[in-house]
């Protein structure tokens, strides 16, 4: 502050000059240097030019006796000026003098400073705010910052936020009080005192808003309603986006007394608002790109199809941090032919590109499987079809009639399957490039059989940012799957198996398939000779069977009809050259249908083409069982047909 | 295959371990009535009465079907060649158990059949 008024040198040199004898001789004059912090009590105050009391004296000069001393300060500097001699009052009118002239001086240096600290506390609140993503924190923040740089008895913040619907709804966040002091009023309507404000016609400011014209003229209360905390001064200004110049709320400031608040304090009270509004905006929009995300994901992932037979349980988390939400995706499909498909795949990228290609391609799959095309076919038309991306996917296909799991895989995790002795393997490890990438798809065949659990995942719950890596992740997690496997509630295990392998905390999405390939209900098992006479009681036992189980006489009519067609087949075909042929009969309830499989062990001789008065036993099995399938195999041959339950 | 039931059959009547044939003669068409299961055991049974009549040179023959209690493919086949070596041949078929497999095969369309023996009789 020394440039603000005479050279620091010079101040001190005029009041050395002050220094006289009674006689008005100048007397020699000793110069202390001293810490300015330890005279200047006030560290805002301008220069200082002063008598120090006798108690300050003793403790500058160390207890040494002087006969006068006047201190010399400013920011920087600091002395103390001090006589032995006997000394007149020269000095101290000089003193006077100085800091008569220097009064102003003091003042306009205090204000500045108190200015300049105004502005610092601003800049750094909008730093604080402009930075902050959180609505919540920052409106609060906000309204604490106003509340105080104002001097406010209490300040609160109304703002408007838009749902999910569209639809505007209002908040508020208070200082200086508790919530309860507000909560059993209503939001401030657009009143003549209120309206300016939410209108964004400018700052109101009132030194006693009880005086206004404007208060006391609104239904129901006519001024502040009952219990209010009272309110004198009155300062409200408004928060308008900078981007669309809308007003995104209100603060409102009051204090019990009147006059409280200064141009000064509306000014400040307009800083924190502008930055208020400009972080409100960011939030917003941050917050719109992250929702839009999430619930594109969400919407594109409804919950999975009921599958008789199996236990699945799906789960889809987006990534905890809004920004990489959006890449993963997960698909039950039941098939026309009774079959399921699974899907998972992963689209690299996130955020809304990502959301958005991955319902472009979960879309192209589902079509595809419901078309029932084989896997490798269904992945290399998806990829031929998807723009030039990286998605990975892995599709397999469970059929109840062989419980055979066909799958393939572009470029996607290995699922794991659990088999029923608890033997863990992976599937589909390394089979294809991604989408988008790989021209070639193969696919695998595995047995599914009830007692198998499948599971499938995205990379998110194995390859957690930070202390694990793929490898040890995927050790992690097929270390915790029999435990899954072996839980009474599958779901909560799944959830469990998720906050055990990323603690708790995942910063990229996750999706999940576990299925349970439930055991049979009630099976049938029947292995007879392959003669004619012997179906014939087994005709009956089936018929008891599957009525018990709960098929009304005519599926019971159809289920026997077509096993015993099936059962002739394997008579007159497959063991038409021997005479003591066997036949396992394999009946099963399964939740919600019944599985017929008969098997034999000879070799099909396929009846004559040319006899068209043979040959009605598949037909009629086509015709009869709801889905059915033969396989014929080197050492003999299955037909498996499978009924739905009617539901009770 | 060998014969599992050939016990018990005599001119005019055959039997399986869950059904029987037996051969009428009347003064208009020859009668076949199936009785139980025309199945994989009883078809041959049919097939040899079938043409055991068609050498005695019974034109007309009915095959009454109104007993049966289960139909299978071998015994459909049996209908089908007789109908295509003896197109006068008549199927009484009444009741679910019997049209349903005739229908799934379309040999409702093929066969010539009646609701009751009386009308296949009669020939209408």
């Amino acid at each position: 502050m020394t440039s603000t008024g005479p050279g620091f040198a010079e101040l001190v040199a005029a009041v050395r000059a002050g220094f006289a004898g009674p006689d008005g001789a100048p007397v020699p004059v000793r110069e202390r240097a001293l810490d300015p912090a330890l005279v200047l009590e006030d560290a805002t105050a301008g220069p200082l030019v002063r008598v120090p009391g006798e108690a300050a004296l003793a403790r500058l000069t160390g207890g040494e006796p002087v006969t006068g001393a006047v201190l010399v300060a400013d920011g920087d500097h600091a002395v103390l000026l001090s006589t032995v001699d006997p000394v007149g009052e020269q000095h101290r009118f000089v003193a006077a003098a100085v800091a008569a002239a220097t009064a102003d001086l003091v003042e306009v240096v205090r204000a500045l400073r108190a200015e300049a600290a105004v502005l610092d506390a601003l800049h750094s609140v909008g730093r604080r705010l402009t930075a902050q993503l959180d609505i919540d924190v920052l409106v609060q923040d906000a309204t604490d910052a106003a509340t105080t740089a104002t001097g406010a008895a209490f300040g609160a913040f109304f703002y408007n936020l838009i749902n999910e619907f569209g639809e505007s709804y209002t908040l508020y966040t208070l200082s200086g009080v508790p919530r309860e002091a507000f909560s059993r009023f209503p939001m401030p309507r657009n009143t003549q005192v209120f309206g300016p404000t939410f209108d964004g016609m400018g700052t109101v400011r009132s030194d006693d808003i009880t005086a206004d014209p404007r208060f006391g003229h609104n239904e129901p209360y006519r001024g502040m309603p009952a219990g209010h905390l009272p309110v004198r001064s009155y300062l409200a200004v408004s928060a308008i986006s900078p981007t669309t110049g809308k007003v995104l709320g209100g603060f409102f400031f009051a204090h019990p007394e009147t006059g409280r608040f200064t141009e000064r304090h509306a000014y400040v009270a307009e800083g924190i608002a502008g930055y208020a509004a400009i972080a409100l905006d960011n939030a917003r929009l941050y917050d719109r790109e992250a929702n839009l995300a999430r619930e594109l994901s969400r919407r594109m992932l409804p919950a999975a199809a009921e599958v008789p037979g199996l236990d699945v349980v799906t789960r889809y988390l987006p990534a905890a941090t809004g920004d990489k939400v959006g890449g993963d995706w997960f698909d039950v499909l039941p098939l026309p032919s009774g079959a399921t498909a699974f899907v998972i795949g992963d689209v690299v990228g996130h955020g809304v590109t990502a959301a958005t290609v991955m319902g472009q391609v979960r879309t192209a799959v589902r079509s595809y499987a419901l078309l029932e095309l084989p896997p490798a076919e269904l992945l290399r038309n998806v990829s031929q079809l998807v723009e030039p991306s990286f998605i990975t996917c892995f599709y397999a296909v469970h059929d109840p009639v062989t419980d055979d799991l066909v799958h393939a895989n572009a470029g996607h995790l290995p699922a794991v399957l659990v088999h029923p002795d608890g033997r863990l393997e992976q599937i589909g490890e390394a089979m294809a490039q991604p989408l988008g990438v790989g021209r070639e798809f193969t696919a695998r065949t595995t047995a599914f059989p009830p007692g198998a659990d499948l599971f499938l995942y995205t990379d998110g719950l194995v390859e957690t940012r930070g202390s694990r890596d793929l490898v040890s992740g995927m050790e992690s997690l097929l270390a915790r799957l029999p435990g899954v496997r072996a839980a009474a509630d599958t779901a909560e295990a799944c959830d469990r198996l998720i906050a055990d392998l990323t603690g708790g905390t995942h910063d990229d999405d996750i999706a999940l398939i576990h299925v349970h390939h439930a055991d049979p209900l009630a099976r049938l098992h029947r292995s007879v000779a392959a003669r004619a006479h012997t179906l014939v009681p087994l005709r009956g036992e089936l018929a008891a069977w599957a009525t018990e189980r709960g098929a009304p006489p005519v599926l019971t009519e159809d289920i026997v009809l077509a096993g015993y067609e099936a059962m002739a087949n394997s008579v007159e075909h497959g063991y038409r050259d021997t005479a003591d042929g066997v036949l396992d009969v394999l009946a099963e309830h399964r939740p919600g249908r019944l599985v017929l499989t008969v098997t034999d062990h000879g070799t099909w001789k396929p009846p004559d083409p040319t006899d068209t008065t043979r040959g009605r036993g598949m037909p009629l099995i086509s015709q009869l069982a709801h889905r059915w399938v033969t396989t014929h195999r080197a050492d003999g041959t299955t037909v498996t047909m499978a009924w739905d339950l009617p539901v009770r | 295959m060998d014969d599992d039931t050939g016990q018990g059959d005599d001119v005019g009547k055959a039997t399986s371990a869950a059904g029987s044939v037996e051969l009428i003669t009347t003064d208009g068409p020859t009668v076949l009535r199936v009785t139980g299961a025309l199945d994989l055991a009883l078809a041959p049974k049919l097939q040899q009465l079938v043409e055991r009549a068609v050498r005695h040179g019974d034109r007309v023959l009915v095959v009454d079907l109104t007993e049966v209690d289960f139909l299978a493919s071998a015994g459909m086949s049996v209908l089908v060649r007789t109908h295509r070596e003896q197109p006068g041949m008549r199927v009484v078929a009444e009741g679910r158990v019997v049209l349903r497999p005739l229908q799934i095969t379309r040999l409702t369309d093929e066969l010539d059949i009646y609701p009751t023996l009386d009308a296949a009789v009669a020939g209408r």
